[in-house]
């Protein structure tokens, strides 16, 4: 905890509270503080040096799958043949994760100034921030941030006397979880179903309106701002040595201080739950954890120690995803868990490819038999089963994100699944469900 | 964006489950796969259509990579090393088909798609065999639909076949995917119909039984049904007709034969319209003609024997004088029929006059369309065939409407090997159209002056700055080095062939030996015409008749042939009316009942006092003959059709003729044996060893020709379901190139007025007398609707669904569509869906569009369907 | 080919005709106008709360696609509605972090309040409850759209205020109407 002691809020500096109390960061403000700094520095690099820049800081996705921004960027073809397009994924719909909306709401100006230098990188003029619906306040900031800094010539034609041209709109989602996934969210833009393309073509090569085109995660881009304002060493010197850099930890379920927080990458789960948000609630015992979103394997107690970067938690076969972390102490029911999280999937999952469609669809009815105490021996043998056959045969991560919850669950407390069959019910108190 | 197309020629090594094979780089892995016989199962996969990869069966494993890849999104690259046999991919197999079938409903008996069903076949080979789902299965309710197409949306396995069909081949997003994860559903929007020509290919498509046949429905099994390879009397193309106890039953694509039996094949990428799928079953119709009938002496038609009907016509036409008798022969007649009537009319009644030609306006244009037709060297069929680098459609786009399955060989041969489209048109048809790389619209007058103007440019050379003023872009369309010419020989009854055919065949010269030509005509059989001896300046090589080759001529029909010249069918109707015979002869003129120019044709039956009739069906033309034979329908005959193309196809017998309808050659015979000539036939084939002898290719006979069945069957324990279509390397094709003008039209080019130029077409889905007689077209029937371009809506003050009046063209009401790709000063309609009326056939037709009254039945419809 | 004269075709339209700039300038911010698909639907539903057969009929005439299309994403997307809803959209987050925090008892609560259940309206028109997923206010929960509104941190006392404000029309309405069409 020593290294995180003292660190101040980069990304999140100046920014309260989870949901918008009334309080954005406004353009004057923000170029108070240098915004816009980066990009004007970006401008006189060129497009070229901007691209080794990021690529040598190392910059990785904090979407979910940590690929290095800069190795992203440089797959897009370096002509203008088509126009390129910068996406940029505000479509926050992990559960567990709320770390972009206090960006999004409360920072709007360090995300278009990302935005700009990533457009301005990848050789192209326009960018779409795409915001899923339900953030509606978001997106009220972030459009008075769009206009306020279209009004001050940072997007438009001449951004800044240079000769860069770059317009950036606003794409609106309508509740599809699907479209966080990057050729999903491209699909949706053009006016689509949003359906995750079959790879190859990636993106990079023929993404949104055929032409290439670069999605980027809100947070990310942010970073690449910071980078190219306070440079490659800067950032270097935070996190560790293949995760650099910062992230913004939300963490939410039973612990005392449930909230985002933003610490240099390298922290351990167990600094996070119990210095940060406070511990387990009501001094209850401490059952599992998401480490990263609803869509990762879950963590136990003995688990707990494993370092927060991007690498550490692949020994547990996890991932730390969009680090969202959502804490269960020991009243929490993992039949009912994962029935809950099987609804969400089964619900989101887009229906294009056999295996999500039919796989979740199933799992979903078999843990509502489950839980309801009609569950057949064998069931959870079957789960298991089909977790198996969704995982990596469907076309996005979806499929497999739906197993997340069982994959390392039903090892460890087979006794608890079995349990629902051999006594016909659920076996907990389910306290957590009084409400009021 | 251009693709690069992949050479086929390129063979690289790919290991099959330890297994080298020589597979076409960068081609499609599964096609490639599939094409050397490597069977691997998938659902979503389709060589026409895009790649979907939802189904997730075609998975195999790659040597150097972590997971299951599925194939057909992959491409043949040098030193692949797949597996396709593992227990990884045994179990992904697996586990594909046990969630496919976890809300599969179990109603395998009463679903049609039964036996020829891909998640039957699949289960057999790759699935569980038992069910580990104890939930209850998903339900949709059964919505209305289209009339044609019964869904099942249970069965459903959401391919997204249909949807990309129609997406892509109808270019209409008419079917769509609605809901949201696993409670998604293909559809239409309102449950409404699949609204276009080619629909009915979606339920070959549907590898399970969520698409299927209402005409079919409950009809029989598949493994009940007999099979005929064969060709459709009113449309290009081949078929496989289905028929038990001799009633036809279904017509799709060609089948495929698996384990012994024949399916649907549901990989095919020969679809075919509308038309003839459900067109073709016009043989249900009962109101056919069955017994010979013959004028009685109170003028009444009455039933009669063969003897006494034959006798009698062949009195009639033994006491004409050379040149008295006068033979029409409808478009739909077979090369075999073509040639007979010739040989009766040229060698055995000693006159000149015979003719196919009757669906054109004038005699200008049917000799232009004989002059295009000589000139002919291209093919439509792209599909097999090395890609064109450019098409260029002149006047032809509205074959969708007209001959939807020419149009459809042209479209998919363009699609499919990215071949660059052009057109100039005076409508152009989206369907057409979005694919176009460039478009030209231009009034019907004009399109031959564009065409000279380009041609001139050309003839000074292939410099884009010869471009002339505003046609840069079409010009640097048609400098490319090879390329087709396709020209529409029959918009407005052929009123602008006169001037088109010579402008083309100048383009021609100008593009040089790399381009080929292919005039297109709605008429089915043209070119047999052309080739078999029914067109009034050609022996039936296909040669002008002149004094050189009259001894070659004498020598195929051993018998000497009148030297007069003859005009073509519009002529002869003409002289017909003049009253200069004394016997017409129609056989199955369909053409002639709905043709525009009616009453001429009353006026040549009048005027004639003998008029025999050949037919299936009666017509105001039967009804006035003084003699009708009862012939064939489909099925019902052997014979040869030739494709505009010059690509023979076997017309197969697969029924008995009832009653006492015969096969039309044999009228044709026994007429002639009754007139003195000797040839008497046992089969069809010995008709077509004439023609074939006349052809030069005396090693041809009608069976070879016939397609040999796709598919071989598959050696147990392989799955090689792929076969290729085999056919003799044997074209009717004649390429003279002829230098010569024709007669323009005094009138065709007549200043701008208030009058609007009508440009119409015969609609392949209106009345025509074949397929209008099907029961199950009456759904298809298009409504009564005339098309205008923007600019003249709105100086007209008319908008979409505003009834009007042609005045000067018909008496029907029709409703207003307005076209944004209309030349302006351009009314568009489909003649026989109009009842158009002309008066005489010079030149272009000019109407006057007066607004009236909605027709007190579609009140009323309109009335339910509010009340609904 | 003359160019096609968009803007004079959907001089019918009345969706077009009613929101012509609106619709222009969202039209202006893609190169295709199957783009503007999804803004439009928005714009139909923030009107009329909803989105009708015959309003995606019209929709799908701006856009230039074909009405299959546009019913293909209002059917996808799980925010936009087929059938009229109340005054008030309640949106309930009803996945697991909210869940962690009762949010099965808040709809329950709301449930037997209101007497109606998942996607249901009631009576009079005012309220209907939905099941969200995932608001991204985890650390909140429970959380709730009203309309346009987050609710967090959600109490009986809370959820009462909240329907009485709405009653007493306090708050915005789902959708503005328009005249001559529907209340």
């Amino acid at each position: 905890m020593a290294a995180t002691n003292n660190y101040e809020p980069i990304l999140s500096a100046g920014v309260t509270g989870t949901v918008y109390s009334g309080r954005s960061e406004s353009l004057a403000d923000y170029r108070a503080k240098g915004g816009y700094d980066g990009l004007k520095r970006a401008l006189e690099m060129g497009p070229d040096k901007v691209l080794d820049l990021i690529k040598e800081a190392n910059i990785r996705g904090r979407g979910g799958a940590g690929f290095p921004a800069g190795v992203k960027w440089g797959f897009i073809p370096r002509n203008r043949e088509r126009p390129h397009y910068v996406c940029v994924n505000a479509d926050e719909s992990e559960p567990g994760t709320f770390s972009n909306r206090s960006l999004l709401e409360q920072r709007p100006h360090l995300l278009i100034e990302g935005a700009l230098i990533a457009a301005f990188a990848t050789l192209s003029e326009s960018v779409y921030v795409y915001i899923r619906k339900e953030y509606y306040e978001a997106t009220r900031q972030m459009q008075r941030a769009i206009d306020d800094a279209r009004a001050a010539g940072l997007i438009g034609k001449g951004i800044l006397g240079s000769d860069f041209n770059c317009e950036v709109a606003i794409h609106l989602g309508a509740g599809a979880y699907i479209c966080g996934e990057e050729t999903a969210l491209i699909e949706s833009i053009e006016g689509k179903r949003g359906y995750p393309r079959n790879r190859p073509p990636f993106p990079a090569i023929q993404g949104l309106y055929m032409s290439p085109t670069v999605v980027n995660n809100i947070e990310t881009l942010a970073i690449a701002a910071e980078v190219m304002r306070r440079g490659v060493e800067w950032f270097k010197g935070i996190g560790t040595e293949k995760s650099p850099g910062m992230t913004v930890y939300s963490i939410s379920g039973h612990v005392n201080r449930p909230g985002n927080y933003e610490l240099p990458l390298g922290v351990t789960m167990r600094e996070l739950i119990y210095d940060y948000a406070g511990g387990i609630r009501d001094g209850n015992k401490f059952k599992a954890v998401f480490p990263g979103g609803s869509s990762v394997p879950m963590l136990f107690e003995d688990e707990l120690d494993v370092v927060m970067d991007f690498d550490s938690p692949r020994k547990y076969n996890t991932f730390l995803g969009s680090t969202g972390i959502i804490v269960m102490d020991e009243t929490v029911c993992f039949v009912w868990a994962s029935l809950n999280l099987m609804h969400f999937y089964w619900d989101e999952s887009c229906g294009q490819c056999t295996p999500c469609r039919e796989g979740t669809n199933w799992m979903y009815k078999i843990l509502k038999r489950l839980e309801a105490g009609q569950g057949v021996n064998g069931d959870v043998e079957l789960l298991e089963d089909i977790c198996g056959n969704i995982t990596s045969r469907s076309i996005c991560a979806l499929g497999e994100f739906a197993t997340g919850s069982l994959v390392r669950t039903i090892p460890r407390f087979r006794a608890e699944f079995q349990a629902h069959i051999d006594q016909g019910r659920c076996p907990f108190e389910k306290g957590y469900m009084r409400f009021g | 964006m251009t693709m690069k197309i992949p050479d086929p020629s390129v063979l690289v090594t790919v290991t099959v489950n330890g297994r080298g094979l020589m597979l076409p780089k960068g081609k499609n892995l599964l096609q490639a796969l599939l094409d050397v016989g490597h069977y691997v199962p998938h659902y979503c996969y389709q060589p026409a259509l895009s790649v979907a990869g939802n189904c997730r069966l075609c998975l195999v494993e790659i040597e150097g990579r972590p997971k299951p890849e599925i194939s057909c999104n992959m491409v043949v690259t040098d030193g692949l090393k797949i597996r396709t046999d593992s227990e990884l991919i045994d179990d992904c197999r697996k586990g594909m088909m046990e969630f496919l079938l976890m809300n599969h409903p179990l109603d395998c008996p009463i679903c049609d798609r039964g036996g020829e069903c891909m998640l039957q076949r699949y289960s057999m080979e790759y699935g569980w065999g038992t069910a580990r789902t104890v939930d209850a299965r998903r339900r949709f309710v059964k919505p209305q639909f289209d009339p044609l197409i019964d869904i099942e949306r249970n069965r459903c396995i959401m391919c997204t076949r249909c949807v990309r069909f129609c997406d892509e081949v109808g270019n209409d997003h008419v079917m769509g995917v609605f809901g949201h994860g696993s409670r998604n559903y293909i559809g239409t929007f309102g449950n409404g119909p699949v609204s276009n020509p080619f629909s009915g290919n979606v339920i070959d498509l549907c590898p399970v039984g969520c698409l299927t046949s209402k005409p079919f429905r409950f009809e029989a099994r598949p493994w009940e049904l007999r099979q005929t390879l064969t060709t459709p009397r009113h449309a290009n193309g081949i078929v496989t007709a289905w028929t038990r106890g001799g009633r036809l039953l279904r017509v799709t694509p060609p089948a495929r034969r698996r384990h012994g039996l024949y399916t649907i094949d549901e990989d095919t990428t020969r679809f075919i319209s509308n038309e003839v799928r459900f067109g073709s079953l016009y043989t249900d119709n009962e109101d056919r003609l069955l017994e010979p009938l013959a004028r009685g002496k109170d003028g009444k038609l009455v039933k009669s024997e063969w003897e006494p009907a034959l006798d009698r016509a062949a009195e009639a036409l033994k006491a004409c004088k050379p040149g008295e008798a006068c033979f029409i022969a409808g478009e739909r007649s077979t090369n075999e029929e073509f040639y007979l009537l010739g040989r009766l009319a040229r060698a055995v009644c000693h006159t000149p006059y015979i003719d196919w030609r009757g669906r054109f306006v004038s005699e200008s244009a049917a000799q232009a369309a004989g002059v295009a037709l000589s000139a002919s060297d291209g093919d439509f069929d792209l599909l097999d065939k090395k890609a064109y680098q450019a098409m260029l459609i002149v006047a032809a786009g509205d074959l969708y409407e007209s001959a939807p399955d020419i149009s459809l060989r042209l479209r998919e041969g363009a699609r499919l090997k990215r071949t660059r489209l052009g057109l100039i048109d005076s409508r152009v048809n989206p369907w057409l159209g979005d694919l176009a790389e460039t478009a030209w619209l231009e009034q019907p007058e004009k399109i031959a002056a564009t065409l000279i103007a380009l041609a001139e440019a050309l003839e000074k050379g292939k410099d884009p700055a010869n471009a002339p003023q505003g046609m840069e872009k079409l010009f640097k369309f048609v400098t490319a080095e090879h390329g087709l010419l396709v020209l529409g020989l029959d918009s407005a009854g052929g009123a602008i062939a006169p001037e088109l055919v010579p402008a083309a065949l100048r383009i021609l010269r100008a593009l040089g030996v790399g381009w080929h030509f292919l005039p297109v005509t709605a008429a089915r059989n043209a070119k047999g015409g052309f080739v078999a001896g029914a067109q009034s300046d050609r022996v039936p090589t296909g040669r002008m008749i002149d004094p050189e080759l009259r001894v070659k001529a004498d020598e195929i029909y051993g018998s000497a042939i009148p030297a007069d010249p003859s005009p073509a069918a519009p002529g002869l109707l003409e002289m017909a009316a003049q009253g200069k015979f004394k016997v017409l002869v129609l056989h199955r003129c369909d053409e002639l009942v709905h043709h525009p120019r009616r009453e001429l044709i009353e006026k040549a039956i009048a005027a004639t006092p003998m008029v025999i009739a050949i037919d299936v069906f009666p017509s105001w033309i039967t009804e006035r003959a003084a003699i009708v034979f009862p012939g064939s329908m489909f099925m019902e005959c052997d014979g040869s059709m030739t494709d505009i193309d010059g690509t023979l196809q076997r017309m197969s017998k697969g029924c008995r003729v009832p009653g006492n309808a015969q096969e039309e050659w044999r009228i044709i015979e026994l007429l002639g044996l009754k007139l003195g000539d000797t040839r008497r036939s046992k089969r069809a084939h010995e008709i077509f060893a004439d023609l074939a002898r006349a052809w030069g290719r005396p090693d041809v006979t009608l069976d070879s020709i016939t397609l040999k069945q796709p598919g071989p069957e598959a050696p147990q324990g392989t799955h090689n379901y792929f076969g290729v279509i085999k056919r003799p390397d044997f074209k009717l094709h004649s390429s003279e190139r002829p230098e010569l003008a024709i007669a323009a039209n005094s009138n065709a080019t007549s200043g701008r007025s208030d009058l609007l130029t009508l440009w119409w077409i015969q609609h392949s889905q209106g009345p025509d007398h074949l397929g209008s007689r099907s029961s199950q077209f009456d759904a298809l029937r298009p409504r009564p609707r005339v098309e205008l371009s923007t600019a003249d809506a709105a100086r007209l003050g008319l908008k979409n669904n505003d009834w009007v009046l042609l005045e000067g063209g018909s008496e029907q009401p029709s409703q207003v569509l307005v076209n944004p790709t209309l030349a302006e000063g351009v009314v568009y309609g489909a003649a026989n869906v109009l009842g158009l009326r002309l008066a005489d056939g010079a030149g272009l037709p000019h109407v006057n569009l007066m607004p009236a009254d909605a027709p007190a039945a579609e009140i009323l419809e309109q009335e339910a369907t509010a009340r609904r | 080919m003359p160019e096609l004269n968009t803007t004079s075709a959907l001089a019918t339209n009345d969706l077009y005709m009613r929101h012509r700039a609106d619709i222009d300038a969202i039209v202006a911010r893609y190169p295709i106008r199957q783009s503007a698909l999804m803004p439009i639907l928005w714009l139909i539903q923030e009107e009329d709360g909803w989105i009708s057969d015959e309003m995606m009929k019209q929709a799908a005439e701006i856009c230039e696609c074909t009405p299959a299309e546009v019913l293909e994403s209002v059917s996808f997307y799980q925010m936009y509605h087929r059938e009229p809803v109340g005054k008030y959209v309640l949106g309930i987050c009803a996945t697991l972090p909210c869940a962690l925090k009762a949010a099965d008892g808040l709809y329950a609560y709301l449930s037997e309040k209101l007497g109606i259940t998942w996607a249901e309206t009631t009576q009079d028109g005012l309220f209907t409850i939905q099941r969200r997923e995932c608001l991204g206010a985890c650390s909140e929960a429970p959380v709730m759209l009203v309309n346009q509104e987050l609710e967090t941190k959600l109490t009986r006392e809370k959820i009462d205020r909240i329907l009485e404000e709405c009653r007493q029309g306090k708050r915005k309405p789902y959708f503005t109407g328009r005249n001559g069409y529907r209340a």
